[in-house]
């Protein structure tokens, strides 16, 4: 694990490297629309400080979310998928280190974002850094292992079918619309409400947002059983789409 | 033994009918084996070699590696055996070619020093060394031939399976890859060769299989196979064609004769005083080589 990792770390060098623009670019753009966003919706929200954090979660949702699937689909589409299965490195043990390396990119690209948004809004960080410290740290980790199963079940599905690689944008903004970043769930019409219950980052912010001790323990029980349970499907679907598409002769195919 | 299939059956359904890419497939490959296996397209080489390091599954049948099933313990393979796929699907084109010999070398678990040994010592077998720094999407592709088998050898395998290794490549390049699988084959490894090329499997292989829908049709040593038919012949075009078809018959050796062009069955290497005498005393104006014996088996064998 130790050397796919050192792999991982290496390929993802000589990414940087050659598409440094690229990445500013994407950290620019990311930038400017969340900064948009969280202006815009700053009027309509009690708390600014929540409305930040819940698109931090998205941000790293989002990240959470494609990680997995765009791995499967880059390597499909160069071709190098069963290559990379012949190696002494397993293919899963491949993904996670694949996934760890983004997901620390992923940390200091939303670190920038944050912090320049910090310097424009000046949101109250005390509010940020005391009070729910503990809660948002263990609210954070099982949101983002949260998201990483759903990025493992659309993995698993897209390595199937290839094309619920291109579903993932919508996926992404429907996480962003329905979980209460944008809208209070309170507002979203009941039947949609459904939606918004399978949506980890409802869950995390109704955490955030609750200050009765009780309900704030069944909100995070439920964010953890989700997790757990998430967690399974995602691993059963990429295992069985492996050994499905290594029956069909599907499984390098792009 | 190290490898072995038993019974391999492989089906696909394509547009409702079932195809048999593989029909019970049975052999053997011992240690230090070069095998070549040879068929027509679509005769289902390649499928064969992707059930053996598990990019698919057979529907029946058994491959053991080591003694151990591959199907149950797919970890036996990790590795050990290395892969280089048809086309250019074995490397990165935004990494460099030194930097995709590292990257498989750690994913393979070779140590940085090592791993930096091994690249050094394949850019120079491969006549790359020059070329390590520029991206592989700037290879020529006879370049990035050598170094997607480069990457192959990185974490030293004990088994070497190339789909098509002489694609692309100059007639030196396949000499030296020739060269190169020998020495390697020398220090114990095990190649298996699939190609359409005959020349290349005939110089670099001991044993020969070869596929025809789905189902090997012969398997024997590749010298036996090129005996097989006996005889071997030279084309020469001569001004005195009378004169050689007499002394053919007079010889009792066989041949063919169109105008001025005469295809001589004679094995040159048992007949080498007669063939000088061809030469020199029957006004010659061309010799070729016939095809190869190889390549007209085989063709024969397709036709049935």
């Amino acid at each position: 694990m130790i050397y796919t990792l050192k792999a991982e770390l290496f390929k993802f060098y000589w990414d940087i490297r050659r598409y440094l623009f690229n990445y500013s670019v994407g950290i620019i753009a990311e930038g400017i629309f969340i900064s948009g966003l969280y202006w815009a919706l700053l009027k309509y929200k009690d708390s600014p400080e929540i409305l930040m954090i819940g698109l931090i979660m998205w941000l790293f949702a989002k990240t959470a979310l494609s990680d997995a699937s765009s791995m499967v689909g880059e390597e499909r589409y160069y071709g190098t998928f069963e290559r990379l299965s012949t190696t002494k490195s397993s293919l899963f043990s491949i993904l996670i280190c694949r996934i760890i390396v983004n997901f620390i990119y992923s940390v200091l690209r939303i670190l920038i974002i944050v912090t320049v948004m910090c310097l424009i809004f000046k949101p109250d960080l005390n509010y940020l850094f005391s009070k729910f410290n503990t809660l948002l740290f263990i609210t954070f980790v099982f949101l983002i292992a949260s998201m990483y199963s759903w990025g493992f079940i659309v993995c698993g599905l897209q390595i199937i079918w290839k094309k619920v690689g291109a579903i993932v944008p919508i996926i992404e903004y429907i996480f962003l619309v329905f979980s209460g970043i944008i809208v209070d769930v309170e507002k979203i019409p009941v039947f949609l409400k459904l939606i918004s219950n399978i949506i980890p980052i409802t869950w995390g912010l109704k955490i955030l947002r609750e200050t009765d001790i009780s309900k704030i323990i069944v909100y995070l029980t439920f964010l953890i059983i989700y997790t757990i349970v998430s967690f399974i499907i995602g691993l059963f679907i990429f295992n069985f789409s492996i050994s499905h598409t290594k029956k069909t002769g599907q499984y390098g195919f792009y | 033994m190290l490898l072995v299939a038993d019974k391999v059956n492989k089906t696909y359904t394509k547009q409702g009918k079932i195809i048999y890419a593989n029909k019970n497939i049975s052999f053997q490959l011992n240690k230090g084996e070069i095998l070549g296996i040879l068929g027509p397209n679509g005769a289902g080489k390649t499928t064969l070699i992707k059930q053996i390091v598990n990019l698919l599954m057979p529907d029946s049948g058994k491959i053991i590696y080591k003694g151990e099933d591959i199907i149950k313990n797919p970890r036996i393979l990790m590795g050990s055996i290395s892969i280089l796929l048809e086309g250019f699907r074995n490397i990165y084109p935004y990494l460099t070619g030194e930097a995709n010999l590292l990257y498989f070398a750690y994913l393979n678990g070779v140590c940085s020093r090592r791993a930096k040994e091994r690249a050094t010592a394949l850019l120079k077998d491969m006549g790359l060394y020059d070329f390590r720094n520029m991206y592989s999407f700037e290879y020529s592709s006879g370049m990035n031939k050598k170094l997607s088998i480069a990457t192959c050898l990185i974490n030293e395998p004990e088994v070497v399976i190339l789909d098509e290794p002489t694609s692309g490549l100059d007639v030196v390049a396949v000499e030296d890859l020739i060269n190169f699988i020998k020495e390697i084959s020398n220090l114990g490894k095990t190649f298996i060769i699939v190609s359409h090329d005959m020349r290349f499997i005939e110089k670099v292989t001991r044993r020969v299989i070869y596929i025809k829908d789905g189902e090997i049709c012969l398997d024997g040593d590749t010298s036996q196979i090129k005996n097989y038919r006996g005889v071997k012949e030279v084309i020469v075009s001569t001004e005195n064609t009378e004169g050689l078809v007499e002394f053919l018959r007079n010889n009792s050796i066989d041949f063919q004769s169109k105008g001025n062009v005469i295809v001589i069955k004679l094995n040159i290497m048992e007949n080498k005083e007669l063939f000088l005498n061809i030469i020199s005393n029957y006004n010659i104006l061309n010799v070729e080589k016939s095809e190869s014996d190889f390549e007209k088996l085989f063709k024969e064998i397709l036709k049935k």
